[in-house]
């Protein structure tokens, strides 16, 4: 397997979403090619982290407290 | 007049706060606008963190969630608990979000181009000093300033954890774009986050 197509199938093995034959020749090149096992390593941080915002995220947050004005305002009524 | 100001009210209140999502709801549904404010403080960070991340706006991201939560308060009735309630409510707003994109015409463009060779992507690493230390408030710069057809599956992806059929069936693509889609942005956020790091 060349790089080009090992780069271009990083996520889906990544996400397991590779046939046995293909997962075992992408695995086999990421061993083999350190460029494209950096490449490799910096998606599965990525994907790390971005699994981590659900929870812990790092926004900088609107006003609660002004949005639940707004919503009942009458102006805004929900219920009319 | 405050809860506090009153102890019965503020007993009241107590039992609010402890109650569980379902019983909030239901409570809610019935018209106890009280209920609702326990389940809307409650929920509010994750589904303002939702709106913002999927429009990398924050007037707009403010505008959804007064908009989702005040169709939560219209349609509450309706929430049954056969799941959770976090996940009938993540649910409603990405429904929400993606029909605000299709009303202002403003759907995520997903296209077949790939920006990037991948001798380009294989190059970069040849330097291990501009190896990126990924933190979250690099992350969420970085997907601020993705394409909005890349920001949206990856955040339903990688963020929020969705299946790619769910997103394919969510924003009217294929189960294939979605993951073309989600490679690209991982992609181009690994390279968002290297200039992030030499700039």
């Amino acid at each position: 397997m060349n790089c080009a197509t090992s780069l271009g199938m990083l996520s889906d093995y990544h996400d397991g979403l590779l046939g046995e034959m293909e997962s075992l020749l992408v695995r086999q090149h990421l061993s083999e090619c350190a460029p494209c096992g950096g490449v490799y390593y910096e998606l599965e941080m990525i994907v790390i982290k971005a699994g981590e915002l659900k929870d812990e995220c790092s926004l900088t947050f609107a006003n609660e407290a002004l949005i639940w004005q707004r919503m009942f305002s009458p102006s805004s009524q929900p219920n009319t | 007049m405050t809860s506090a100001e009153n102890p019965n009210q503020q007993a009241a209140s107590e039992t609010l706060q402890q109650g569980t999502d379902y019983v909030l709801a239901q409570r809610a549904a019935a018209g106890e606008r009280e209920a609702f404010e326990v389940l809307y403080h409650r929920h509010f960070r994750r589904v303002y963190a939702l709106c913002l991340r999927m429009t990398a706006n924050q007037n707009e991201a403010e505008d959804l969630t007064q908009e989702v939560f005040t169709q939560l308060w219209r349609k509450i009735g309706s929430f049954r608990g056969e799941s959770a309630f976090t996940t009938w409510l993540h649910r409603l707003t990405i429904n929400y979000v993606l029909m605000h994109f299709r009303k202002r015409k403003s759907r995520p463009e997903f296209t077949s181009e790939d920006e990037e060779t991948p001798e380009q992507i294989v190059r970069g690493t040849e330097n291990p000093e501009t190896m990126p230390v990924i933190d979250r408030i690099a992350l969420e710069r970085a997907i601020a300033q993705l394409a909005p057809g890349y920001r949206t599956v990856f955040v339903l992806h990688d963020v929020e954890g969705l299946e790619h059929e769910e997103i394919a069936q969510a924003l009217g693509i294929s189960p294939g774009t979605s993951k073309s889609q989600l490679h690209k942005a991982r992609l181009n956020l690994r390279k968002l986050l290297r200039q992030q790091t030499t700039s």
